[in-house]
């Protein structure tokens, strides 16, 4: 039989891939979850807190990214380039960090030294001293981190887009906090937050290749005290949005490419409408082919890429669509990223444009689980967020495909708002000022003044 | 150290119009991760038409004769493949992880654009994809705080028409300056089947990805005839120490040296020495540098697997109260010691360690495992040598990592590009 390439060939259609089966045990003070997967000689393990950066208290700002990274800086048994050793003679490195939800401390090593991992893991959360001198030796790195990260437009677009999104809340910010915040956090800080991290939830998290009798047995070995009651914080409480939208310009005379976002808040991790809302990302601008991409790179030719993104945390966090534009074209495609929201309210997404979304996510899901970083990032968010059902994972592809059409623009009518948006373009002030007044008052920051971070 | 799994060996075919085909089982997924080569890069173009190769993969993306325009992204993309491409110095690469029963679906777009470009090649997609390009080079480069740093080094660390010297991107100028012809003569130049290497790893059976492969490939001609690659050349470049002022906050060094070219039995030793030194907290350029003197805010020592020759880096940014000079001496006196000791015990044990760890973690991706195969495949004739390179590694002994230090890093001096802030300049 004769090529045919007039037309792609037809393959059978393909099952949704099924999330793997996975074990929740309990040990003395934390649950266990265990997936097994035997492909290479590798584990990953992880201790998930169920204590993040959104409970820090507004004078606390940055203080737990700096207590997360401050466990590795030496325990009661090491100090901290003996920790290092410690890991890098089993061939890795260990990574403690926090975010919004959580505080995790994880590794990835050949199966062979799982125990001796699990072990040190449990070490740095129990027995970290916070050494006053690595304390302040952390607090000036982080400064100049700081100072190196304003030098770069993208990220003085996503941190004025904070700013104004969440004036006076926990979200106001970056992770890290602003150069005041960390100069103002102490040692005592570290300490007083170590102590309600202690005793968080715990979860340990085990995925690869591993012994599961022996894992079970190092964490019984922890005699880790029981935690008697839940004591996470509720979410952050809601912070009112701006009314109306908004243009902020930063202003960098010298840029030569503007760097644009559009946002409001958008929804929390645990809601109703979360399935839908990534199908809705995915048509707007989570892949090459979404409305965002194709018309503001290939039809406007006035980018290398725009996108979209929903952020998932236990309160609202943002909603934002960006790209870095040609400077002369930041009002046409800041106009355009607002019509394609608006369209997304109005109109109703076409049937294939609906359907190649949810097999893009559906088909690209054995995709992002190749590594087992990949597995366990699910399992740490089943972990840090107790409302998910186990089955969240199994039923992922299913709940995709089941969104239809009045679902979606449901969806964008109740979480896309366009006309409250607020505008952030980093670049030369003189010329984006002019492009940018029409579609709202704007207000030019210079960029002198943001980077003091 | 041995890596067990359910993987089998390497199959090998070849076409007669001299396409290779490389396949792996790999069943732990129901992807398979397509792979192809083709071995023209950017130290193929000349002065002027800088950017060509990179340029020209971006038209390879917005179809052929019977795939529309921005249908390929849209046929994988809606059965959930994974896909992108890159230009480096020495070759192209365009790659797609797909659900393994879309295999036949992948091997024709690939097949399409290799054999039917040309149909669909017009000036209207070459004037969007030019636009794209210089706006990756602004977001890259051009408005990236340092983004100059290493196209300037490269400038001076070659000499004037050395096929390192320019940019993979190209400059901006010749990123204007490329017509469709260019585009098309280059095309009909070097996407050749003889030129490409396709590797398949995962949900596949061999034989049959062969049988596939064939139906689709092999009535694509082999091409005019391929010039001769350009030749490796020891002539020097102006060198010395370049003052690039940006807009930053903390300065930045980069310190380059000329080393032997990837595969030679030096590169291996300098690349564990560039591990040694500054992977992980207990190398003593994080250590010194960045944890007991504060004098570096970050420090990472790389060598780039080049063919004609290699590329070792050093690049650290300072603190705000250090001044470059100072750095670059410390950076200095740490390779002096690599040269005159050799490692200690410990720190070689922990490098050969994290090398295994980092090894078996790139098996976990089909398309790195994908990629090395045709790395091997592409420049050495050997795809089996992607298997055998954790083995090479770990068959470098501390005394010929002293001695590749001492002939290839000290014995000359580095080419140096330093970013101050421009307030201070």
């Amino acid at each position: 039989m004769s090529l045919d390439r007039t037309r792609p060939p037809v393959s059978p259609p393909v099952e949704p891939f099924q999330f793997p089966e996975f074990e929740i045990a309990s040990a003395r003070g934390l649950d266990v979850y265990l997936l097994p997967r035997d492909t290479l000689p590798l584990v990953h393990l992880e201790l998930a807190l169920r204590y993040g950066a959104d409970v820090e208290p507004p004078d606390r700002r940055g203080s737990a990214t700096l207590t997360a990274a401050l466990l590795a800086e030496g325990t009661a048994h090491r100090t901290s380039q003996e920790v290092a050793a410690a890991f890098e003679a089993l061939g890795t490195e260990v990574h403690t960090n926090a975010d919004w939800d959580g505080t995790y401390l994880e590794t990835t090593l050949r199966s062979e030294h799982a125990a001796t991992g699990a072990d040190l893991l449990y070490e740095l959360l129990a027995e970290a001293t916070f050494p006053g001198e690595e304390v302040e030796r952390l607090k000036r790195r982080r400064l100049a981190d700081l100072r190196r990260r304003a030098s770069r437009p993208d990220f003085l677009a996503s941190r004025e887009m904070l700013r104004a999104l969440y004036p006076d809340h926990v979200y106001g910010e970056s992770l890290l906090g602003s150069a005041d915040d960390i100069e103002r956090l102490a040692r005592a800080d570290v300490v007083a937050r170590a102590g309600r991290l202690r005793a968080a939830p715990l979860t340990l998290l085990v995925t690869g290749r591993f012994d599961r009798d022996e894992l079970l047995a190092r964490a019984a070995h922890w005699d880790r005290p029981r935690v008697v009651a839940e004591t996470a914080a509720p979410p952050p409480q809601a912070v009112p949005e701006p009314e109306r939208r908004r243009i902020v310009v930063v202003d960098r005379p010298q840029a030569q490419q503007t760097e644009l976002r559009v946002g409001h808040q958008g929804l929390p991790r645990v809601h109703a409408d979360r399935i839908a809302s990534q199908v809705l990302n995915c048509v707007l601008g989570g892949k090459f082919t979404s409305r965002l991409n194709l018309s503001l790179r290939e039809r406007l030719g006035v980018t290398y890429g725009a996108w979209s993104r929903f952020s998932a945390r236990r309160g609202r966090g943002p909603f934002v669509a960006g790209a870095a534009v040609e400077t002369e074209a930041t009002g046409r495609a800041a106009t355009e990223i607002l019509a394609e929201l608006e369209r997304l309210r109005a109109d109703p997404v076409p049937a294939t444009e609906l359907a190649d979304a949810k097999s893009y996510l559906i088909g690209t899901f054995p995709y992002s689980l190749q590594a087992l970083e990949g597995l366990a990032g699910r399992l740490e968010d089943l972990a840090t967020h107790p409302d998910l059902p186990r089955e969240t994972y199994r039923e992922w592809p299913g709940a995709v495909a089941a969104v239809d059409g009045g679902a979606l623009i449901r969806t964008a009518r109740a979480h896309l708002h366009p006309e409250r948006a607020t505008v952030v373009a980093v670049g030369p002030a003189a010329v984006l000022e002019p492009q940018l007044s029409a579609l709202a008052p704007v207000e030019v920051v210079a960029a002198a003044d943001r980077q003091r971070p | 150290m041995s890596v067990s799994g359910t993987t089998t060996g390497l199959h090998r075919h070849r076409l007669d119009n001299g396409l290779r085909i490389v396949a792996q089982r790999d069943e732990s997924l129901p992807l398979v991760a397509v792979n192809l080569w083709y071995h023209v890069g950017s130290k193929n173009e000349r002065p002027g038409r800088t950017g060509l190769a990179h340029l020209f993969e971006h038209m390879l993306f917005q179809g052929s004769l019977h795939v529309g325009t921005n249908d390929h992204f849209g046929y994988l993309q809606q059965v959930g493949g994974v896909a992108n491409g890159s230009t480096w110095y020495d070759r192209t690469n365009y790659h797609e992880t797909v659900p393994s029963s879309y295999l036949e679906l992948a091997l024709w777009l690939e097949s399409d654009r290799l054999g039917f470009l040309l149909p669909a090649l017009t000036s209207e997609k070459l004037e969007t994809q030019r636009t794209v390009v210089m706006n990756e080079r602004r977001q890259r480069v051009d408005n990236q705080p340092y983004g100059r740093a290493l196209e300037e080094l490269h400038r001076i660390l070659y000499p004037v028409g050395h096929p390192y010297s320019w940019p993979v991107i190209g400059t901006m100028e010749d990123i204007a300056a490329a017509t469709l012809d260019d585009v098309r003569t280059f095309f009909a130049t070097y996407y050749s089947p003889n030129n490409a290497v396709l590797s398949l790893v995962g949900d596949i059976d061999p034989e049959e990805a062969f049988t596939l492969t064939a139906r689709y490939f092999e009535e694509i001609p082999v091409g005019r005839g391929l010039p001769p690659p350009p030749e490796r050349s020891d002539e020097a470049g102006e060198g010395g120490r370049l003052i690039l002022p940006d807009e930053v906050e903390l300065s930045r060094v980069y310190m380059g040296w000329r080393v032997p070219a990837y595969g030679d039995e030096d590169w291996y030793a300098l690349d564990v020495l560039a591990s040694a030194l500054s992977d992980g907290k207990t190398g003593p350029l994080y250590r010194d540098l960045v944890y007991e003197r504060e004098l570096a805010q970050d420090v990472s020592a790389m060598i780039l697997p080049t063919e004609l020759e290699a590329l070792f880096l050093l690049v650290s940014t300072a603190r705000p109260e250090t001044e470059p000079e100072r750095l670059e001496e410390a950076l200095l006196d740490h390779l002096r010691s690599a040269a005159a000791e050799t490692l200690p015990p410990a720190l070689f044990r922990s490098t050969r360690e994290r090398m295994a760890t980092a090894f078996l973690e790139g098996q976990e991706s089909l398309d790195q495992r994908a990629d090395l195969l045709s790395q091997h495949a592409t420049y050495f004739d050997r795809p089996e040598g992607a298997l055998e390179e954790l083995d090479r590694y770990l068959g470098v002994q501390p005394d010929a990592v002293r001695a590749a230090a001492a002939t290839h890093l000290t014995a000359s001096p580095a080419t140096v590009v330093v970013v101050p802030p421009e307030r201070a300049a």
